[in-house]
């Protein structure tokens, strides 16, 4: 049978995207088979597991952490994380001392290899406009209470430089290895809107 | 030969292991097919060189920077900014709810749910900046598809049909030998370009095509074998219920 779907109303905005796919192959400009690579990757292979992974080496791994911090282009894609979106990776660290938090003020850049593609609400106008005015308020809204002795650097991402937030390891997680460290890194934790919580016993 | 144009279906690309997701934060990368479609096409145009990143930067920068530029006017936005509960919201996405979820990031998930609207919105005006695509292109075919699409597919698998005796004027896909043939459709393609269309400058017309299968005796006659059949490609407009 059929793979569309005969019938059922279909968004206009759907129906433009198809419209132009449809003109795009018929000028020969486009593949589909291209097309489904380039889902297929942001979707299932790219994502914030890759950012997980790196901060888990950074964690259990020095000399690692010291070469991500001071070229963090270059220690990432040791990892084999690199691209579009990826080119020039600055990984900031979070310490008792100091919180950082993420985010692209004019447009939505965000580091892809690391992360994936970016959170609905960190392409938002109220997320864009309100983190580098008010970061506490912001890292309120996520459940985030920042003392106020503790820095807050609100870093703003560009099309040549994008920000990973090294998370400060949570407490009690001395004998974890580092696959298990990375299962407890979260996206937003890398983005620096929330902290990674206490691993549960 | 003007080339017969399948439209394409927006459907996703099956999985291919696991989705690299820490945690269960995150939900799904695109909220709809239509989303990844949007934006496998400003990748793989980009790889192929049509554009720059920057230049695609300052498309998507300025879309971006001004809501209501395309979508639902601005009076629109506000309401469903308003109205929205954070738990609606966070569905309509695919972004989890989250325990400690505030109505303001409540209105940033509204907000940034156009994303993608305005990111295509970016698209149409790079391409046709770089005369890939013209708005009256995109137009016509949109409006074309929305006909097509509208209008329910009139026979199913298994229909019993007749190919009507027509005699289409300039170039068909419908030979001589199956006029007032009798066979069984086997199969829904989908929408296509009317292959009479087209070619005369106007917008082109869509329909249904079925993969027809007639037997073999229908069309040569008795001398042919009761074991042959052909299966054709018919145009809902080349056929009517038998």
């Amino acid at each position: 049978m059929s793979t569309e779907t005969h019938g059922t109303p279909k968004s206009n905005t759907a129906l433009r995207v198809k419209a132009l796919e449809s003109l795009l192959l018929e000028k020969g400009l486009i593949d589909p088979a291209a097309l489904d690579e380039v889902i297929d990757t942001y979707e299932n292979k790219i994502g914030p597991k890759n950012g997980a992974k790196v901060v888990a080496r950074a964690w259990t791994d020095p000399e690692y952490k010291k070469r991500l911090l001071t070229d963090g282009s270059a220690a990432i894609a040791e990892l084999g994380y690199s691209g579009v979106q990826g080119e020039d990776m600055v990984v900031v660290e979070n310490t008792p001392e100091v919180h950082n938090i993420v985010v692209c003020t004019l447009c939505s850049c965000f580091p892809w290899p690391t992360l994936g593609l970016p959170p609905v609400w960190y392409k938002s106008a109220p997320y864009r406009s309100r983190a580098a005015i008010d970061p506490r308020g912001v890292l309120r809204e996520f459940g985030v209470n920042i003392p106020e002795g503790v820095e807050v650097r609100v870093w703003d991402s560009n099309a040549e430089l994008r920000y990973l937030v090294l998370p400060e390891r949570p407490p009690a997680t001395e004998g974890m290895s580092e696959a298990e460290l990375a299962a407890l890194v979260t996206r937003d934790s890398m983005i620096g809107v929330t902290k990674i919580e206490p691993a549960k016993k | 030969m003007r080339k017969i144009l399948k439209v394409p279906a927006l459907d996703m690309p099956s999985r291919q292991g696991a989705a690299a997701l820490p945690r269960d934060e995150g939900g799904p990368v695109f909220a709809e097919p239509w989303q990844a479609h949007a934006f496998a096409i400003v990748m793989a145009l980009y790889e192929e060189g049509h554009y720059t990143w920057a230049e695609w930067d300052d498309y998507l920068g300025h879309a971006i920077d001004s809501p209501g530029y395309y979508g639902p006017a601005d009076g629109d936005h506000r309401s469903r900014a308003e109205t929205a509960s954070a738990k609606d919201a966070g569905h309509a996405d695919g972004e989890p709810v989250r325990p400690n979820f505030s109505p303001w990031i409540a209105a940033c998930l509204d907000d940034g749910s156009r994303y993608f609207d305005r990111w295509l919105s970016a698209c149409e005006k790079l391409l046709a900046s770089k005369g890939l695509v013209t708005e009256e292109e995109l137009d016509d075919r949109t409006a074309a598809l929305a006909a097509a699409e509208g209008a329910a597919p009139r026979f199913a698998c298994g229909d019993r049909i007749v190919v009507r005796n027509i005699d289409p004027v300039g170039h068909t896909h419908l030979p001589l030998y199956l006029r007032g043939k009798n066979g069984i459709v086997q199969r829904d393609h989908g929408v296509l370009i009317v292959p009479e269309t087209g070619d005369h400058g106007g917008s082109e017309k869509l329909q249904h095509v079925y993969s027809v299968r007639f037997a073999a005796r229908e069309i040569w006659g008795a001398d042919a074998s009761d074991r042959n059949s052909l299966h054709f490609n018919v145009w809902d407009n080349y056929m009517d219920p038998a």
